[in-house]
């Protein structure tokens, strides 16, 4: 288990990563989310041991991986941009993680190199950025390590590799419980692979759920009134719903709100509308609602 | 000197279970993304559609349910384990979980520990079924009186609708 306790990071002035907490169950395929600078990366690079705490502390088995090359030997992070020796081929860089990592298999690493079709011996800096990316996964994935931390990495996949990522991910999480960490900007992709998200912005947390209660428990409505609502109903319905978004245009509302589908409904109901429907949220559409609540928005970055 | 040039057609399979698992060469997918037990015809039996806002494992549930209530499922009937089905779609191996736990919690699924879920004897897939078509029908229904439609007016079509499926039925 990964336990991230008060956590904070500077450098220099400025605060990364504030005080956050949360934890990361076995098992778990988890989601990182959030702005762009939020301290995605930092996270992960705080959760491999690149990065020691200023403040709190990170646990994963219940030690800190900083200088900890027990807990490193379990933990595989894969940055955004792959980093090779000068010179390196697959076999080069599958030599140093065979030394480097005691789960790694060299039946695995034959196996993955097959099915994403690379050249072992080609100089990996003559390979095209996908492709790097690729090696770069291969050799994270024959290490089988219990906890896998990736930065982005189904970005630079085509459709057809991050599918077959996908499932042999999905494989070795069955098979081995292992634990992935997926930072990414790809909410669609996240959607439907992963079990848990946390919404990161600014260096705190503004949520951490289990992906299936948050989508049952926040979602959107449409509806027309005749009248249309008084300030009062309005206020009304504020507090009712616990409403994250609300706007109005004559007599059609419009909001999102973190209620259940039953509840928004009936609430909506009571106000006699003429027309009402509710839609769960897709990912996308509860991280810009959620962005918008705390002031990140398109409004404010275009004005 | 032996020639350690690789053969770059050679093919890797691996067997998870009880069935063969998709055979790839260069990367390129033999099948398809969603069949699933080729090795029975080619017939697609559970097909996960991405793009509806609803949960996997809400379709997971569905699409066993609906295999369970026409036959394409047999009580008894071994499903695949939760390795192999995560696998084969490329869905998270927890989601797969959570729907045969749900399957088995509505005592549609058996699990044997050791072996893996089987389709219970009896389940009540059949009313499962039933019930949720006809609370779709109830929401088309309403919807149809939200948008103006007069109560006669829909109990007119369904009359005229359901009288003209008996003929062609007698017909035949």
């Amino acid at each position: 288990m990964i336990e991230i306790l008060d956590y904070t990071k500077r450098f220099d002035n400025v605060v990364a990563l504030n005080q956050i907490s949360f934890q990361i169950q076995e098992g778990c395929i988890f989601g990182l989310v959030g702005s762009n600078g939020a301290g995605k990366s930092t996270l992960l690079r705080s959760l491999c041991g690149v990065y020691a705490a200023d403040g709190g502390e990170i646990r994963i088995d219940g030690e800190t991986p900083y200088e900890n090359p027990r807990v490193k030997d379990q933990v595989v992070f894969v940055p955004d941009f792959p980093y090779y020796l000068p010179q390196a081929n697959l076999r080069t860089m599958a030599d140093l993680y065979r030394r480097v990592y005691s789960g790694w298999s060299k039946d695995e690493f034959q196996r993955l190199c097959s099915l994403f079709g690379l050249n072992q011996k080609m100089k990996l800096h003559n390979m095209s950025k996908g492709m790097q990316r690729q090696a770069a996964l291969i050799c994270a994935l024959a290490a089988q390590p219990k906890y896998l931390l990736l930065d982005e990495v189904f970005d630079g996949l085509d459709p057809v590799m991050r599918q077959l990522l996908k499932r042999i991910v999905s494989d070795q999480v069955a098979e081995r419980n292992m634990t992935v960490v997926i930072a990414s900007h790809n909410l669609r992709e996240l959607e439907d692979f992963c079990d848990h998200v946390v919404l990161i912005h600014q260096g705190g947390v503004i949520f951490e759920q289990e992906l299936d209660s948050l989508k049952l428990g926040i979602h959107k409505a449409q509806a027309v009134f005749h009248p249309p609502l008084e300030q009062q109903q309005l206020q009304w319905l504020r507090e009712q719903l616990n409403i994250v978004k609300l706007d109005t245009s004559g007599s059609m509302i419009s909001l999102v709100a973190r209620k259940d589908e039953e509840t928004v409904e009936q609430v909506l109901s009571e106000l006699h509308p003429v027309f009402s429907e509710t839609l769960p949220l897709s990912l996308e559409e509860v991280f810009i609602s959620e962005m918008e609540a705390v002031g990140y928005d398109l409004d404010k970055i275009l004005s | 000197m032996l020639d350690k040039r690789r053969d770059s057609s050679k093919k890797f399979t691996k067997t998870l279970d009880y069935r063969p698992v998709p055979v790839y060469d260069k990367g390129v997918l033999f099948r398809s993304i969603h069949p699933l037990w080729r090795d029975r015809g080619d017939r697609v039996f559970l097909t996960l559609n991405y793009k509806s806002r609803k949960p996997l494992c809400d379709q997971l549930c569905d699409g066993v349910i609906r295999l369970a209530a026409c036959g394409g499922l047999e009580p008894g009937e071994q499903l695949p384990s939760v390795r192999s089905l995560a696998q084969e779609l490329g869905i998270n191996p927890n989601t797969v979980q959570k729907a045969y736990r749900i399957l088995e919690s509505q005592g549609v699924l058996e699990t044997v520990p050791g072996k893996g879920s089987f389709l219970a004897s009896e389940n009540n897939a059949q009313e499962q079924l039933r019930a949720r078509t006809k609370k779709t029908l109830g929401v088309a229904l309403q919807e149809a009186l939200d948008r103006g439609l007069t109560v006669e007016e829909v109990a007119d079509f369904c009359a005229e609708y359901l009288q003209k499926k008996k003929k062609e039925e007698d017909a035949l």
